[in-house]
């Protein structure tokens, strides 16, 4: 306790001496007078007294230094001054501070940045009990066998391994459920669903998760509030229930505990809200991917609106516990047998490609993709930032080397005044560790605002938690100083070694390896810095190029949105005719100027070939039943012959009429007017004649080569109508076609949506408004991941140049140092200028071009990885590899010259004469 | 500070602290150097403290809330640091004593014995 107070009291006094030194003498003065006085009652003799006065110098001053030593901490005191030391030393060249630290920050910020993304993305667990017990089964077949049922629903990967899938029939998983000893929970779920969710008179787009009873207790999940869905639940003669996410019920309801027992409609499905999912659930997907608003049970799901597949359809995943102490290969082995078994049941396999269970960890979530493909991304990522933070390590170690070089003959001195090497390399070290700290700091705000910015992107879920956690940010800094440690230890330690022999032509003029990684480091961040802008500028044209794109119609005021009837039941005819009420109801809204609907407006899909002439044409154009006054109210030009009639619009059975457009006229009648000729979709099907010609529409996010012609049919048209089978086809999968709905407004469309909400409530309550936007900000959200693509590649290309631009620096600026001396050999001998700076640069110049040459082969080979983020640019784009050339040599020129000036300016007999 | 230095202060600096407090405790508030000549006094002038011992020990005591010191003036006019001893010095002087006495009869048992 006392000795507490004691360390506490020299801890203030070493902040704040609160004892002055002048005050510490006048007591020992006093001390010594009263001494005297004592020793020699009737005043000292000479000779005494100035032996006295001797030893009391001596005396005070040992004693004022036991007192200071005692008064504060000091070696707090020596650290403090070591730390404001570097300061000011940092200050006197703050171009060196700033690009120390703000590489430094820039390669930790990114770092701490990404992996946060890595951690909600890979690594985090289930936020569920002892996540390390569930399992996934999956199965998988040497060749590329599929159920019957699943030949075109697209889970199951074929790849290098063969086919594998995680779904599988409920027959299936009823036999696996039953014979799962090994596991002491197994429970089903379907994939995310979209559905019409209608509360309390407002219908919204919602998702939905089927679930088997399980589902819950056996990720051993207690609900929020309300309960959780039981055996009870799945009963077909029990009432509906569904546990909403948390979510969900804050967003929809605030939070309000009285939700429970609301009654919601999902695609007309009545049920009630019975429980609330914990915080922080969002479904057993892995961590990356957005969880579902709905769980409701199985037994529903024949009930359930129209998405739900066809009994025997393999569409189901299954997760289990595993009991303690079982392994994963136990449950394969107990298990493999069912599934065969249940296979052979509904399916027929081939003998050589029989399908086989398959058992994987699914700590982390049940995933679509397998664990080496998991562990294939946590090396590539984990490898970029090792690379990268390397790269900040040693281009910050070189840069303190060349500095250290150049503070020699300083360090020399003040090692001759009698300065400990220790106290030395100490404040060599507290000035680096100053540094990384710094640049930690830099790092951390940089690492938020690059999660900020990962969150406000497209890039992942809306809610995804991203986060920078007390581990991040202790690993953050931890690792920015120890990284001041380790680079500043050696440039601290060779400085005053060499230093203090006084031996400074033995410095060790060559370091052949550690040159040779140097350059090759120089090469291949040059390199680096090329894909990378050459990426961002690819993508930053791509923004360009959109922002000056002429979609082809009229996008002002104009708001666009779809309603799902089918998916509510409603069969084609019924559709058409709530499609109409619905337009009449909104067209009596005050400030609509106009309204149009069409087949699904932002969707691209085709009917299949079609051929001229009796002749298949290619390629496939897309096709868009369109209302006749589609063209009018986009303000779509009509360039050749009409556009649809009115009495079009509704006749039944297969059209008489078609428009195309301009791409279509240009590519299959060039020559021609493509006005009265007849096109028919099948081979002896009733034919078709195209009445107009009308321009090209663009929408957001089309690649140039994926521009098709385009094809518009009377509204009525179904693939029905050309292909007799289309039907049957469709009815396995229940296809059903969204309307679209484009409507004009006299201002802001935006505003409008609240009274067409109601409108629509009016007509039917459990349609529910989808996604209702204007072509500015479709356009927006389409490129949003490529805004933040070029964002991301932006930021590192430029962390890359200024690590390379200070690599190449702290290279030339050592060498030069090291070369002074034959520098000035050189110059006596008659070496001009610029001999000196080609003599320094010369090497430079090399190791850039390399880099460039070795770079634009790179982003050239990898252009097909960016590809998917560009429009409108080629990947080849000219002018983004001319300028991102001249940046790089820009900046690299400039790091090399400064040095080179230096060396330039070494005069000859101060070179000589110094070493 | 050199490593001897120190060395030969832990040798006394039990002691000292201890010293320090009985004299302030018997005697009232003394300045340093009534301090030193008190317990050179005592001693019959076998304890003859340096000040680089002396005012470290004061500093410690002061630090550590055992001891109070006010600057003050002397019976000759002067300007004098007076230390005092606070109640937890009084404390702590009561378990050091205690300690000391238990500490030197063992010694005191142990010596004899074997003698």
């Amino acid at each position: 306790m006392t000795i507490l107070r004691e360390w506490l009291a020299r801890l203030l006094a070493t902040v704040r001496a609160n004892r002055k030194d002048a005050d510490l003498e006048e007591e020992l003065r006093l001390h010594l007078e009263l001494a005297a006085e004592h020793a020699q009652p009737n005043g000292p003799s000479p000779d005494d007294a100035r032996r006295a006065a001797r030893l009391r110098l001596g005396a005070v001053t040992q004693a004022m230094d036991a007192l200071r030593d005692q008064r504060g901490l000091p070696w707090l005191e020596d650290l403090a001054q070591d730390v404001r030391y570097g300061l000011r030393t940092l200050r006197r060249s703050p171009i060196f501070a700033v690009v120390v630290v703000v590489s430094l920050g820039l390669g930790i910020g990114a770092n701490s940045a990404l992996f946060s993304l890595i951690d909600a993305t890979l690594l985090r667990k289930l936020p569920v009990e002892n996540p390390d017990e569930l399992v996934q089964l999956r199965w998988k077949a040497p060749g590329d066998w599929l159920p019957e049922r699943d030949r075109f629903a697209g889970s199951a990967a074929f790849g290098a391994y063969g086919r594998r899938s995680p779904t599988f029939s409920n027959a299936a998983f009823e036999a696996l459920r039953d014979r799962a000893e090994t596991l002491s929970e197994i429970f089903a779920f379907s994939r995310i669903l979209p559905v019409n969710a209608t509360i309390d008179h407002q219908a919204d787009r919602s998702t939905v998760q089927l679930v088997s009873p399980d589902y819950f207790a056996g990720l051993r999940l207690r609900p929020a509030i309300g309960r959780i869905l039981t055996s009870d639940d799945d009963q077909p003669s029990s009432e509906p229930a569904a546990v909403i996410s948390h979510r969900f019920w804050q967003r929809r309801f605030d939070r309000n505990p009285n939700a429970m027992g609301t009654s919601a409609a999902l695609d007309g499905l009545r049920l009630t809200i019975v429980g609330v999912a914990p915080e922080g659930f969002r479904g057993v997907a892995s961590a990356g991917a957005p969880g579902p608003d709905f769980w409701i049970p199985l037994a529903f799901g024949s009930r359930f609106g129209s998405r739900n597949p066809e009994p025997g359809f393999w569409w189901l995943s299954i997760m289990g516990r595993l009991r303690p102490g079982v392994t994963i290969d136990q449950v394969r082995d107990n298990l493999a047998g069912t599934f065969r078994a249940a296979v052979h049941e509904t399916e027929s396999t081939p003998p050589h490609d029989q399908p086989q269970l398959d058992v994987w960890p699914a700590r982390r979530g049940a995933r679509e993709e397998g664990p080496e493909d998991e562990l294939e991304h946590a090396i590539v990522l984990g490898g970029i930032f090792g690379i990268l933070l390397l790269v900040v390590c040693l281009n910050v170690a070189n840069l303190l080397l060349s500095r250290a070089a150049a503070r020699r003959a300083e360090i020399a001195v003040r090692l001759a005044l009698g300065a400990g090497r220790e106290r030395l390399v100490r404040q060599l070290l507290a000035e680096s560790v100053t540094l990384a700290v710094a640049g930690g700091i830099l790092g951390l705000a940089l690492a938020h605002w690059g999660k900020e910015l990962f969150s406000a992107s497209a890039l992942v879920p809306p809610d995804m938690d991203l986060r920078i956690d007390a581990a991040v940010m202790a690993a953050t800094l931890g690792l920015s100083a120890f990284a001041g440690v380790v680079f500043g230890l050696v440039p601290a330690l060779r400085s005053t070694r060499n230093a203090k022999a006084g031996a400074i032509e033995k410095l060790d003029v060559r370091t052949g390896s550690g040159s040779r990684l140097n350059r090759s480091l120089i090469v291949a961040q040059v390199a680096l810095s090329v894909v990378l802008l050459v990426a961002a500028g690819l993508f930053v044209r791509t923004l360009g190029a959109w922002s000056t794109t002429d979609p082809g119609f009229d996008a002002d005021n104009l708001l666009i949105y779809q309603v799902s009837p089918g998916s509510l039941g409603y069969d084609d005819a019924r559709a058409a005719v709530l499609r109409d009420r619905l337009a009449a109801r909104v067209r009596t809204i005050p400030g609509v100027a106009g309204i149009t609907t069409s087949g699904p407006f932002w969707e691209d899909r085709w009917f299949g070939g079609f051929l001229i002439d009796g002749e298949r044409r290619r390629p496939i154009p897309h096709w868009l039943p369109v209302r006749h006054d589609f063209f009018q109210t986009l303000r779509v030009p009509v360039l050749a012959g009409r556009g649809f009639m009115p009495e079009e619009n509704d006749k039944a059975g297969p059209p008489a009429a078609m428009v195309v457009d301009e791409e279509f006229a240009r590519l299959f009648f060039a020559n021609s007017s493509p006005i009265g000729r007849r096109i028919a979709f099948r081979r002896g099907g009733a034919e078709v004649e195209i009445v107009g010609v009308v321009g090209k529409i663009r929408l957001p996010g089309t690649l140039p080569e994926d521009i098709r012609p385009r094809i518009y049919l009377p509204e009525h048209t179904r693939p029905s109508d050309f292909d007799p089978d289309w039907t049957k086809r469709s009815a396995a999968y229940r296809l059903t076609y969204d309307t679209s709905f484009l409507i004009r407004t006299a201002s802001d469309p935006i505003p409008f949506l609240p009274a067409i909400r109601g409108a629509i409530r009016e007509v039917e309550p459990d349609l529910a408004v989808l996604d209702p936007t204007t072509l500015a900000q479709r356009t927006r959200e389409r490129l949003s991941p490529t805004r933040v693509a070029s964002v991301i590649w932006a930021s590192f290309g430029s962390v890359t140049l200024i690590l390379t631009a200070v690599g190449l620096y702290g290279l030339l600026a050592y060498s030069v140092v090291q070369r002074t001396r034959e520098i000035g050999i050189r110059t006596a001998l008659g070496a001009r200028r610029a001999d000196i700076i080609r003599l320094v640069t010369g090497q430079t110049f090399v190791l850039v071009t390399l880099g460039i040459v070795i770079g634009i082969g790179l982003s050239l080979g990898a252009s097909q990885l960016t590809r998917a983020f560009i429009f409108g640019v080629s990947v080849y784009d000219p002018l983004t590899l001319v300028a991102v050339v001249l940046i790089i040599a820009l900046v690299t020129g400039l790091a090399a010259l400064l040095p080179a000036r230096r060396a330039a300016r070494v005069d000859p007999t101060v070179a000589l004469r110094c070493q | 500070m050199s490593n001897k230095g120190q060395a030969k202060a832990d040798v006394l600096q039990g002691t000292l602290d201890l010293m320090i407090l009985q004299t302030l405790s018997t005697m009232g508030s003394l300045h340093g150097y009534a301090i030193a000549a008190r317990l050179e006094q005592v001693s019959a002038g076998a304890l003859k403290l340096n000040m680089g011992t002396l005012y470290p020990g004061l500093m410690r005591l002061e630090q550590r809330g055992l001891v109070r010191a006010t600057w003050g003036v002397t019976d000759s006019n002067r300007r004098a640091r007076f230390y005092a001893i606070t109640a937890a010095g009084r404390r702590e002087l009561a378990t050091e004593r205690a300690e000391w006495n238990r500490m030197t009869s063992i010694m005191h048992t142990l010596l004899n014995d074997e003698g």
